[in-house]
């Protein structure tokens, strides 16, 4: 796993230009609303997996990386927006610089390209859940359990696993209905066997009884067992110029189906109960729809390898967000799939009607060549085959919905004139002389020997589908089993987990809390304790700000099974204003004690909270960005700790207007963070614009006040070396203030913006000074401190940083 | 039996994954399925791509699978 170094932004969503020294540590960039922090946590998001998490999602369908990455002044420009990360790998210590272009955003350079730290890059890269942000906290509560099941799956990288089990799932499905299927198949040779036989079923008595009996006739030896390599043609012998129809059977045949087609209500039967099936779909297109969809889905979903995706070619974060959402997308359809349930038995039974009249039509076509009007025989091909294109409009589910309308009418009805041409075959028939008995029993034989073999056939098919269907019903089993007691056991992990950070996070009056996860086909249920009352959902009973607070502890025990020992690094979007405001400092020592190497980059609002996290140690002065407010020309405005190396930069390049600004710029940063360090007060001013010489001023007047009270206190207490640290301060601020008064025009917006003032670097080096200079007034010099000083707004007692190495006693000694 | 050939993203696969085709493969053989049906089938699972419903069901089709289940 990697950690950052440092981040480098240009040209990308609300900031045009900014390096954020983040020092491999934790980091906390605070500032109001809309000053540009979330520009931050998009730009790491977005370098680390080539996406933006807050353009992805429900709602964001209009907006895109390509197209709303860019600096909205750049936006016909992507390759001028860009994103560089220095990371370090933390296996070997080695670093490089990540960057990503939002024109290629698919793809990023990494300088050098070093084998170790580019493993560790992409494992940052498929686990885009590193990046946090506040909305995303509570879907892990709140959600409903199919659709929680999914998010903390793909979280947890568990999307295969659920996809593996579907896909077993379909196969036993799908073995299921060739069993069926080869049954209904093996029903109508058998009947048409049984039919042809005259007898009341194909057990081996019967058959052998009407077989024997005809072999008898012929002379030919009788069979005692009924096999399946019994040849009931065995021992005859053919003749030729003989007919090869009997007689006995085609009259009856051809009986059964000219009744069959008088009365065709059994099929009417069928076809009602399909339709009435049908009429329970508001809206077949839509079902339709919905299943061409979730068939589409779930082929994507099986064929997703990549950051593509197979249906749309859109590229996502990771494989793992991709088939999340096309599995989100198939319970959708889930409704539709229960409809499909119910449409089942009454389509198959529909089918199967059709298909038992198809074969009577079809056994009487021999009769019919030989006995029958010479358009006959063409007739029952014509239904035959009608009555196979209707059952195949039938043949499935999707088919049926699309097919509804062939209801209406019976599509089945013979053509015209199979009636009458049918009824005089069965008079042909009937007025035939009998066959001789051996014409009768050969022909006989023949038929049920082409009969049984079709009843063999169907018979080992059945057998193969039963076996198959037992096989594929263990293999699931097995694997649910397998799949099941892994995840009871993750989950019970996480639970573990979830409720000791929750209950220490709470310890004031929740330290007993406990949680319960329990995973069940496809869905996963979340209850926790409610003050040992009983175990109730997340948002039964427990506030919105509770609630968060369980988002990102559950957030927390996740990413810790997820990634073990590589959960080094998160970046947390204002997720830490869900923490209830009576709960920071536990929020703090949580991450402290829970996560001592972990790289948190933590954006807020709050900066109660910035300064929570430094008292707390989770983060040192020096690790902190404070953006004081945005525009749109400038981006984010920000006090940043290396301004005065870039401002040299600036000046050796002889670009004075450049490092004027970033002075101007960073004074107005400074100073505002200085007039709340140290409680001066600024005037007020309605429309918040407020002017650099507005805290300048300020700032000057509060800090002479301090420095006067300091001395005071010093003379209380008659303290020398009190009164000479004073004094020494007051020296040093006259002369900084004098220069600083003196040069203050240098970085005026009006002379920069002005043709006539062409500064030279030498004009402005003093301004820059005195700037510097100023500023030092107010900064502790540890450099592993190097935080502003600060003191109590109201009744001050001490001038002090926060590393103790500047202190300044502002309370005189009180008289007696 | 139709093949599925795991490939390179097999070594990425996770400890949860592990676990599973592990436990997979007990179950399978508990259940009377020989080790070629086994291995298949874990091989299968350790697909990148997850075989479809049908592939699935053409390899449990095969005669390996069903007559070491009958047996």
């Amino acid at each position: 796993m990697i950690q950052l170094e440092h981040l480098h932004i240009e040209e990308f969503r609300g900031i045009r230009n900014i390096d954020i020294p983040l020092g491999c540590e934790s980091f906390v960039v605070h500032g109001p609303n809309g000053s540009g922090k979330s520009g931050v946590v998009d730009a790491i998001d977005f370098a680390l997996t080539g996406n933006i998490r807050r353009l992805a999602g429900q709602g964001t369908r209009e907006v895109s990386v390509p197209q709303h990455a860019p600096h909205v002044s750049i936006r016909d420009t992507p390759s001028a927006s860009s994103v560089s990360l220095t990371v370090r790998d933390l296996a070997t210590g080695k670093t490089a610089v990540l960057k990503r272009s939002v024109e290629t955003f698919s793809r990023y350079t990494l300088t050098p390209d070093d084998t170790d730290v580019r493993v560790a890059v992409e494992k940052a890269r498929v686990h885009p859940e590193l990046t946090l942000s506040r909305r995303d906290i509570i879907q892990y509560v709140v959600s409903p359990p199919t659709t929680r099941a999914t998010q903390i799956q793909a979280l947890l990288k568990l999307d295969k696993l659920g996809a593996f089990r579907a896909n077993l799932g379909g196969a036993m499905r799908k073995a299921g209905n060739e069993v069926n299927a080869s049954k209904t198949n093996l029903t109508t040779v058998e009947n048409n066997f049984r039919a042809h036989l005259g007898t009341a079923d194909v057990e081996a008595t019967a058959v052998l009884t009407a077989i024997n009996e005809r072999r008898q006739t012929l002379g030919a030896s009788e069979f005692t067992t009924l096999l399946p390599t019994t040849d009931f043609m065995m021992e005859v012998t053919a003749e030729s110029g003989t007919t090869t129809v009997n007689l006995v059977g085609a009259i009856a045949e051809t009986s059964a189906l000219a009744a069959s087609l008088a009365d065709l209500t059994y099929v009417d039967a069928h076809r009602s109960t399909l339709s009435v099936e049908l009429d329970k779909a508001e809206n077949g297109n839509a079902i339709l729809l919905a299943i061409q969809r979730r068939g589409l889905l779930e082929t994507g979903l099986a064929a997703v390898t990549d950051e593509a995706c197979p249906l749309c070619g859109l590229d996502w974060p990771t494989p793992e967000a991709l088939r999340a959402h096309i599995a989100e997308e198939i319970t959708q359809s889930e409704e539709a799939r229960q409809f499909l349930a119910g449409l089942e038995t009454p389509r198959e039974s529909y089918v199967a009607a059709i298909n038992d009249l198809r074969v009577e039509v079809s056994r009487v076509i021999p009769a019919a060549e030989e006995f029958g009007d010479r358009e006959l025989p063409q007739l029952l091909r014509t239904w035959s085959n009608a009555l196979a294109a209707h059952a195949n409009e039938f043949s499935t589910n999707e088919r049926t919905l699309r097919s509804a309308e062939e209801l209406s009418v019976r599509r089945y009805n013979a053509p015209d004139g199979t009636t009458e041409k049918l009824t005089a075959l069965d008079a042909r028939l009937s007025a035939l002389p009998a066959q001789s008995a051996t014409v009768d029993a050969r022909t006989f034989l023949a038929l049920a020997n082409e009969r049984w073999t079709q009843v063999k056939l169907e018979r080992e098919r059945v057998e193969q589908a039963i076996t198959t269907g037992e096989v594929a019903d263990a293999v699931y089993e097995a694997y649910c089993q397998a799949m099941d007691e892994a995840l009871n056991s993750l989950y019970y992990t996480v639970q573990e987990d979830f409720s000791r950070y929750y209950g220490q996070l709470n310890a004031d009056d929740e330290s007993t809390f406990s949680a319960r996860l329990t995973p069940s086909q496809g869905s996963l249920a979340f209850e926790v304790d409610f003050y040992g009352i009983d175990m109730f959902p997340p948002n039964a009973y427990h506030s919105e700000g509770h609630q968060d607070g369980m988002g990102v502890c559950l957030y927390f025990a996740l990413m810790k099974q997820t990634l073990g020992d590589d959960f080094r690094l998160a970046i947390l979007d204002d997720v830490v204003m869900s923490v209830d405001v009576n709960h920071r400092l536990r929020f703090c020592e949580l991450l402290k004690s829970e996560f001592p190497h972990v790289q948190f980059v933590i954006t807020t609002h709050d900066i109660v909270w910035a300064r929570q996290m430094q008292s707390a140690g989770l983060i040192t002065g020096k690790q902190q960005a404070r953006f004081y407010g945005w525009s749109v020309d400038d981006g984010p405005l920000y006090e940043r700790s290396d301004i005065w190396d870039r401002i040299e930069e600036d000046l050796a390049k002889d670009d004075v207007n450049g490092a004027a600004h970033k002075l101007r710029r960073h004074l107005e940063a400074a100073a505002a963070d200085i007039a709340e360090a140290i409680g001066a007060s600024v005037q007020y001013r309605s429309d918040a614009r407020y002017d650099l010489s507005d805290f300048i001023a300020a700032v000057k007047g509060r800090h002479g006040e301090l420095l006067k009270k300091a001395a005071n206190a010093a003379n209380s207490y008659s303290d020398a070396v009190a009164m000479a640290k004073v004094q020494a301060l007051r020296d040093t601020r006259a002369t900084a203030l004098h220069d600083q008064e003196g040069e203050a025009w240098a970085i005026n917006p009006l002379v920069h913006n002005s043709d006539w003032a062409n500064l030279s670097v030498n004009d402005f080096r003093p301004a820059f000074n005195s700037a510097r200079e100023f500023l030092a007034l107010f900064r502790c010099e540890n450099e592993s401190c190097g935080g502003w000083i600060h003191s109590e707004r109201h009744s001050p007692e001490s001038l002090r940083c926060d590393c103790g190495n500047y202190f300044v006693n502002l309370s005189a000694r009180q008289a007696n | 039996m139709p093949r599925v050939e795991p490939d390179s993203d097999n070594l990425t696969a996770t400890p949860l994954e592990h676990q599973v085709s592990e436990a997979f493969a007990s179950k399978l053989r508990a259940a009377g399925l020989g080790e070629a049906t086994v291995a298949e089938l874990v091989r299968s699972f350790a697909a990148r791509r997850t075989p479809s419903a049908e592939v699935l069901l053409e390899a449990l089709k095969s005669p390996s699978s069903t007559e070491e289940a009958a047996e």
